[in-house]
């Protein structure tokens, strides 16, 4: 259940001038309450009281939870159609009390687009770990599979980003555009690389010096990446002499 | 314990920083690997091209040609930070300098990296740079780095993506205050 849904909530049957611990209470049975006619929505839990309080050990309380909006309706609704106080209800009434319902109901939704959108955005600024969830980062961005030497590419990029994660790789710009920029730099250099290599060679205009450096000290036969980033600083250089 | 010798002189710093031109504006070591700051704990003067700009003993101003740099250190992170000095200098600087910082800053480098030998004498560096893509929020958002390794017997600076890099890049990171 969404945070925001835990705001309202009122366990009419636990009576005690201290409220027991919750925390502590063992959920025994949950169940979602809606009622079609009248637009009633929450959830309700019986929940067995913790046995620290002896006031209330052994103790089943009903909790009912539901979201400010949908508290709002709900008292409204509970005082002016469930208990018919004062008069009878007027279509006028009914008519407005529908509005509301459908309006706390918009309001639910857009925090949960919120919430939503708040969860991806701390989940962009999560570290990446390892190669595999640079991998599936940018295969999320590029919405395709992506072929190449990611334990490489995830060194180059540790060592350039502070932190290395999903804001990160936003913020050096979107992938299809690296992708169009590493694309353009290969067929300048007529060779034919795969996803990773493209993707070095779209960053490497803002990081020539780093990574020339860089490929120029990595041990072991001269990889296509090596190759690549190699040919891929000359023809920039060459091309900032001119 | 055995405490490795510091082996990265400030002019090192000053090389590293400027190897790029302006694209880095500083450069995060460990305190204990520079080795005027090192010879100063142990009671030796400070080589003149270094002075003390406060009394805590925390800023000092570095003499390099024309240039001058601010060598900062954090007694809490033990880290030293090189960065060139904005503006004017100061001429006048502390005459009674307290070395309480510089001997915490050592500990704290000491301590973080586990004990002598315990990343096998690396000497790193890490440049820093300003952040990436240019807004946002300064602190919070990622920032470009590089990060390096000093070759003592080469006297150069080299690429560093090792098995460290992580580490590194966590210990040699200054919150801002």
């Amino acid at each position: 259940m969404p945070r925001h849904r835990l705001l309202a909530s009122r366990s009419p049957a636990c009576l005690h001038p201290r409220p027991p611990n919750f925390s502590q209470a063992r959920s025994i049975r949950r169940r979602r309450q809606k009622d079609l006619d009248n637009g009633y929505e929450a959830h309700h839990f019986l929940v067995l009281a913790p046995d620290d309080e002896l006031a209330t050990r052994g103790a089943i309380c009903e909790v009912q939870i539901a979201t400010v909006a949908a508290h709002l309706f709900n008292e409204l609704e509970h005082d002016i159609s469930y208990k018919v106080h004062g008069h009878a209800v007027t279509d006028d009434e009914k008519r407005f009390l529908r509005s509301v319902l459908g309006s706390t109901r918009a309001l639910d939704h857009m925090v949960d687009l919120l919430l939503a959108e708040r969860a991806r955005g701390e989940a962009k600024q999560t570290r990446l770990d390892d190669a595999s969830e640079l991998r599936v980062t940018l295969e999320r961005q590029a919405d395709r599979p992506l072929t190449g030497d990611f334990a490489r590419l995830f060194r180059m990029l540790e060592a350039i980003l502070e932190p290395l994660n999903a804001a990160a790789l936003e913020r050096l710009g979107t992938f299809r555009d690296i992708f169009e920029r590493g694309g353009k730099l290969v067929t300048e250099l007529g060779i034919d690389v795969d996803d990773v290599t493209c993707y070095a060679l779209g960053i490497l205009p803002d990081y020539v010096d780093e990574f020339a450096m860089m490929a120029g000290h990595w041990k072991g036969p001269i990889s296509p990446l090596r190759r690549a980033i190699e040919q891929g600083v000359a023809k920039l250089r060459a091309g900032v002499m001119r | 314990m055995n405490e490795a010798r510091p082996q990265i002189a400030v002019h090192d710093l000053v090389s590293a920083l400027e190897r790029f031109g302006g694209r880095y504006e500083a450069i995060d070591v460990f305190a204990n690997d520079i080795v005027e700051l090192s010879q100063w704990a142990a009671t030796r003067p400070l080589p003149p091209h270094i002075q003390a700009v406060n009394a805590e003993g925390t800023v000092f101003v570095v003499r390099h040609g024309t240039q001058s740099y601010r060598l900062e250190i954090f007694p809490a992170e033990g880290v030293a930070r090189l960065s060139r000095w904005l503006g004017a200098a100061p001429n006048q600087v502390s005459s009674a300098i307290a070395g309480g910082a510089l001997g915490a800053a050592i500990a704290a480098a000491l301590d973080k990296k586990g004990g002598d030998g315990w990343i096998g004498g690396l000497l790193l560096g890490l440049l820093m740079g300003a952040a990436v893509g240019g807004s946002g929020n300064a602190s919070t958002a990622p920032h470009r780095v590089f990060a390096l390794v000093f070759d003592a017997a080469a006297k150069d600076w080299l690429p560093y993506d090792g098995g460290l890099l992580r580490w590194m890049k966590e210990r040699l990171t200054v919150q801002p205050a």
